[in-house]
């Protein structure tokens, strides 16, 4: 909402600076979001008078006015179509900085005296554009009659405008005179009232009908003849334009002002275009109507229509008809002021996607006794403006005038909600200056709100209003008292937690995804084959869709990580040597129409260099390798002791990763057509797993072991043995023939090609030998790993390099 | 050879081989070899025993110049070889160290993490809810029925008329008051959130919310004050003031903007606009509707709860202008702040 401060002051005294009262305003819960000074970047433009007119020879369109402005006359051509003798217009000297009306862009230009079709031109008339008040330029801005001659123009129209952000329930403050209201009590300046002529004036009372108060709590018509239909008064066209609503012709202009003025939204209908009563009705089925706006539209179930003995004429609320539209030649209308049902006009405008100025005054409630106040106002300015005759006393439904009820207010209340003390007499003073009533009993108030303060119905909400009108700037900063509510911890958090920053520690960085993916991110993935584990992706009817998704990109709520993760390394590879990135976070899994389940998952996706480059050590590139040690580690480090990596048998290079037994994801090379697909051309290993699992089996804390302290004996076993052994099979065989002696072992070195023979390998173990109760002679070394060598022997057929025994 | 001679050999032969020795490493070896106690010398001295006893002097004397003379051999190459250790330029130190590898936690969770941090140690709880949500708790028990015209204060993605992508955490209001109620309650709740919104440099689609609530007997709006103040100390530094102003939430009345002084400290500046204040959150005291939709009997007990944007947190903790870089995980971006 834009508002200029010269209208405000018609309704209140306004003592401070414009910042002060924008500070003011915007710490009581009306916040002003911008300050407009429209008459700053006047400098040399003046009042002046159109002294005389006259044509310019071979120029149909141009004339050459003699303008006054005070000090002296000067004569300017112009092409103004509006222009008139004894107009006051807005005089530009030269050297004056206007904007430029002709520019595509916003941008300023300095005033030169020219020369026109040879006439010597030595200043501009200008055109309400050319002076920043708006988009009109049709013609010239002309001044109010009142405006002195050779005052700076800043003088006469210079001005503020404040944009304000007003919250939903402040509608009762969206007009000059709500406004005027709240300033009145927060700066304690009693507002103006302006006193309306009643509605009273001789003739035939207008008659209608409306079908039941479900429609409209009230519903006002006045019939005005004689009018004229012409421009109306520049002050109401400048106020029009400095709100951001554009002037089109009096009677309309007067309806917007009055709008603007009370928050009533008013409209007028041409009376010779309807045929008998009008009448208020819900619109029928499959009724189609044309609105002023040229739109044919079918009307929504239950719409509140404005109709005539034939025919709807006008959507209630909404907009107008183009049947009974005010046109330049109408004579006499029936001005309507409502009070129409909110939220039949909520559901119509959103149904239609017509959201009108007026639909959104509705919607939020409008007083019922604020109609005819409204109602007067605009007939006192179409008297005015349009020479109007009103006819008869309006038509006013009103079947159930409202009535407020009065609320409790307890004293100490205001203490136990805002936590400061509030003497009684204060309270009362500030509900007071809101114009509520108020009637004080031993401990508390009964307090009646004005009608126009629907919005407050409880203890709490005239709580806010001392709150807000004496600024929360008192209200101590204290920290909650009383008993100590339970700290819970969230044992899911901490080991979520836990597990991020493990991933971070070695190496990975974490990533955060949209939700909502689009089918074609995941299609990619359609032909891996399904395993046990968390699908990676889901046929379309399985996932959960958004019914007005942003853009297509992001219309289903993912199933999977990996989708986004991937992309995420992509995109990072154009420029990133090492990208290692992991997601643990929510996927969505479809529960018919109810709401999906959201268990969480944690993908990784590696590809790159596995260490920055560096000039001390070879790069080496990422690998399966780097993965499993990751998940390894980090299975480990949450003390997961029931989980297993196992090698997948359906496909190379994957990893199955097991946890008590059930499938809890992979971890994988990924294959090159999948890569393919996804455009990127370097290896990428990748994992995703259910953390759901992984947190039912993660244990919380270690218990501690003793360590021997007794020395180990080392011994090396080097196996030469068939490539198609896993080592996962020597291994087995080293913990069963190790004896019980053997603490660990640790593969150091794993050798292909010459001088081995083709399909042959040799793997390098370490083994430790150690006892917890004394020290291992070498020799006991020795028998265990004898015991190793000739079980590798027997079970594998492998054979021991350097072996000391036959 | 007599023995002196011997002695005399193994001194000449030490003294010339010193001349060779390159490190410290060499030099222990030669002392070893020399001077040790099974050294060539001792080996020598220990003949002592066997020789008569005018060779034994002569072989005494010998011995003692030899180990004499070698002592000081190893003392002047050992000084020498500090020296040239410390000229020696085979090590250039000016070559870059080796990197470990660090990974980092994205910018929105360690702000995230970071709030909680703060917010745990005032005693709240962190409780997690849906991100999907029924119109009934993400509006209806927020005291928004449907056709409520602040409903527009959220644009909304629906997944059907029942079903939407929560808008806010403060369904999670409702569900932890149902939880935990009659007992005092202080949980913070933090999540993505999503709303239909066209994307541009300061508004998002999804973003992070933390919502903090406190409900219990004598809680109230100097109470939010308070622990936002302390929050806010914490988080942005200790000179911070809180400032509130009047706004309108329809789950909390009274409700508040929550504005925390500019990092200009009131200066006024490009960040703020010139008012000094920069707004962070809003809040209020609970509505009674939603006290009692939560359990709880709003005429006894009191509560207070504030929703914020962890992204604009970081935003203005960062000097970050433009919110979309956060989920593009442009490493170039997420590698700055962790």
């Amino acid at each position: 909402m834009r508002v200029p401060v010269s209208w405000l002051r018609e309704y209140i005294e306004l003592d401070q600076p414009v910042t002060q009262l924008a500070h003011l305003l915007t710490i009581a819960g009306l916040e002003v979001t911008g300050i407009e000074d429209t008459g700053s970047g006047w400098d040399r433009v003046f009042v002046g008078m159109v002294e005389r007119i006259e044509r310019v020879p071979e120029a149909d369109r141009l004339v050459l006015a003699t303008v006054n402005y005070g000090a002296d006359s000067l004569t300017v051509v112009t092409g103004a179509p509006n222009i008139a003798e004894g107009q006051k217009v807005a005089l530009a000297l030269e050297g004056a900085v206007l904007v430029d009306a002709y520019a595509d862009t916003p941008r300023k230009r300095k005033l030169k005296a020219t020369k026109i079709k040879g006439i010597r031109s030595e200043g501009m008339v200008c055109s309400a554009r050319e002076l920043g008040l708006g988009s009109e330029h049709e013609g010239i801005l002309v001044l109010d009659g009142e405006a002195t001659v050779g005052a700076p123009l800043a003088a006469a129209l210079g001005d503020h405008i404040l944009t304000f952000d007003l919250p939903n329930n402040l509608a009762y403050a969206n007009s000059v005179v709500g406004l005027a209201r709240e300033i009145a009590a927060i700066t304690g300046v009693v507002r103006k009232e302006r006193s309306v002529p009643a509605l009273a004036a001789p003739g035939a009372t207008t008659t209608a009908t409306v079908d039941g108060k479900h429609l409209a709590a009230r519903y006002l018509l006045q019939r005005l003849d004689n009018l004229v239909i012409r421009p109306s008064s520049p002050y109401i066209q400048q106020r029009l334009q400095a709100s951001g609503v554009r002037a089109i012709n009096n009677v309309v202009d007067v309806t917007n002002y009055a709008m603007l003025e009370y928050g009533q939204p008013l409209h007028g209908f041409d009376r010779d275009t309807i045929e008998g009563d009008v009448a208020v009705r819900a619109s029928h089925t499959g009724e189609v109507f044309e609105t002023l706006d040229h739109q044919r539209r079918p009307m929504p179930p239950g719409t509140i229509m404005i109709a005539d003995a034939t025919r709807a004429i006008g959507i209630g609320g909404i907009m107008g008809g183009l049947n009974s539209e005010v046109t330049e030649g109408t004579t006499s209308i029936l001005l309507e002021s409502a009070t129409f049902d909110p939220i039949r006009i909520r559901r119509s405008a959103r149904a239609m996607s017509l959201r009108t100025e007026a639909s959104a005054r509705f919607e939020r409630g409008m007083d019922p006794e604020l109609a005819p106040v409204a109602l007067a106002r605009a007939v006192e300015l179409l008297v005015q403006e349009a020479d109007a005759v009103p006819v008869g006393t309006p038509y006013d439904w009103y079947p159930e005038p409202t009535r407020q009820r009065a609320i409790e207010l307890p004293y100490a209340e205001v203490k136990r909600l805002l936590g400061v003390e509030v003497p009684p007499e204060e309270m009362e003073h500030i509900l007071r200056s809101l114009e509520f009533d108020v009637v004080s009993r031993e401990d508390r108030l009964l307090v009646t709100p004005p009608s126009f303060r629907q919005d407050v119905t409880l203890a709490a909400d005239l709580v806010e209003e001392i709150g807000r009108i004496r600024g929360y700037d008192e209200i101590p900063a204290t920290l909650p008292s009383g008993a100590l509510p339970v700290q819970r911890s969230d044992e899911a958090a901490l080991l979520e937690r836990r597990a991020r920053e493990w991933l971070v520690a070695a190496g990975l960085r974490e990533v955060i995804n949209y939700d909502l993916i689009s089918v074609a991110a995941l299609e990619p993935y359609r032909a891996l084959p399904a395993g046990e584990g968390p699908a990676l992706w889901q046929p379309v009817d399985q996932l959960v869709k958004v019914r007005n998704p942003l853009t297509a990109e992001r219309e289903y709520l993912r199933p999977s990580l990996l989708p986004g993760v991937l992309q995420n390394l992509r995109d990072n590879l154009r420029h990133q040597e090492a990208v290692w990135l992991f997601e643990l976070d929510r996927v969505f899994v479809r529960q018919g129409d109810g709401l999906p389940l959201e268990p969480k998952r944690l993908a990784m996706a590696l590809a790159g260099l596995r260490r920055p480059s560096s000039p001390h050590l070879a790069d080496g590139e990422t690998n399966l390798y780097d993965l499993k040690g990751v998940v390894d580690g980090l299975l480990a480090a949450l003390r997961v002791h029931t989980y297993a990596l196992v090698a997948d048998n359906e496909r190379p290079a994957s990893l199955g990763v097991e946890i008590a037994g059930r499938c809890a994801g992979f971890a994988s090379a990924l294959h090159a057509d999948l890569l393919a697909s996804l455009d990127i051309d370097r290896p990428v290993v990748a994992a995703e797993l259910d953390w759901e699992l992984i947190l039912g089996a993660a244990t919380r804390a270690t218990t501690f072991a003793a360590y021997s302290r007794y020395p180990a004996v080392r011994q090396d076993v080097a196996i030469l043995t068939r490539d198609s052994v896993p080592a996962a099979a020597v291994e087995q065989v080293i913990a069963r023939y190790g004896g019980r002696n053997l603490r660990g072992w640790r593969l150091r070195e794993v050798y292909r090609g010459a001088p081995l023979p083709e399909g042959m390998k040799s793997l390098l173990y370490g083994l430790e030998f150690q006892s917890d109760d004394r020290t291992l002679t070498e020799a006991e070394g020795t028998k265990g790993r004898r015991a190793i060598e000739r079980g590798l022997r027997e079970q594998l057929g492998a054979d021991i390099r350097g072996s000391d025994q036959p | 050879m007599s023995l002196p001679e011997q002695i005399l050999a193994i001194q000449s032969a030490a003294l010339e081989q010193v001349t060779t020795v390159g490190s410290v490493r060499d030099l222990e070896d030669w002392r070893v070899r020399y001077l040790g106690r099974k050294g060539e010398l001792a080996g020598a001295i220990s003949q002592l025993g066997a020789v008569s006893s005018d060779e034994r002097r002569a072989a005494g004397q010998a011995a003692n110049g030899a180990k004499a003379a070698l002592q000081e051999a190893h003392s002047a190459k050992l000084a020498e070889l500090k020296v040239s250790a410390k000229q020696d330029n085979a090590l250039d130190v000016t070559l870059p160290g080796i990197a470990p590898v660090v990974g980092g936690l994205h910018l929105t969770r360690h702000t995230l993490y970071e709030i909680i941090r703060i917010f745990t140690g005032m005693g709240f709880t962190v409780f997690e809810t849906n991100e999907v949500e029924s119109d009934e708790y993400n509006f209806g028990l927020l005291n928004l029925p449907p056709d409520h015209p602040a409903r527009d204060m959220w644009d909304t993605m629906y997944v059907s008329d029942d079903v939407v992508l929560r808008t806010h955490t403060s369904p999670g209001q409702i569900r932890a008051m149902r939880q935990f109620n009659p007992e005092p309650l202080r949980v913070i709740l933090p999540g993505k959130c999503h709303r239909y919104e066209a994307v541009d440099a300061s508004h998002e689609s999804m973003f992070y919310q933390v919502e903090g609530l406190a409900v219990g007997e004598g809680i109230t709006l100097a109470s939010l004050k308070g622990v936002f103040e302390a929050f806010a100390q914490q988080m942005f530094g200790s000179d911070r003031k809180v400032r509130f102003r009047g706004s309108y939430f329809p789950f909390t009345e009274p409700s508040v903007e929550i504005d925390i002084t500019c990092n200009c400290l009131g200066a006024g500046c490009a960040v703020c606009k010139g008012t000094g204040w920069l707004e962070v959150s809003g809040g209020g005291m609970v509505h009674p509707t939603v006290v009692r939709n939560g359990g709880y009997d709003p005429d006894i007990v009191s509560g207070f709860a504030f929703g914020m944007g962890v992204e604009r947190n970081a935003m203005l903790r960062h000097g970050i202008d433009d919110i979309r870089h956060f989920y593009a995980n442009d490493l170039r971006f997420l590698k700055q702040f962790a």
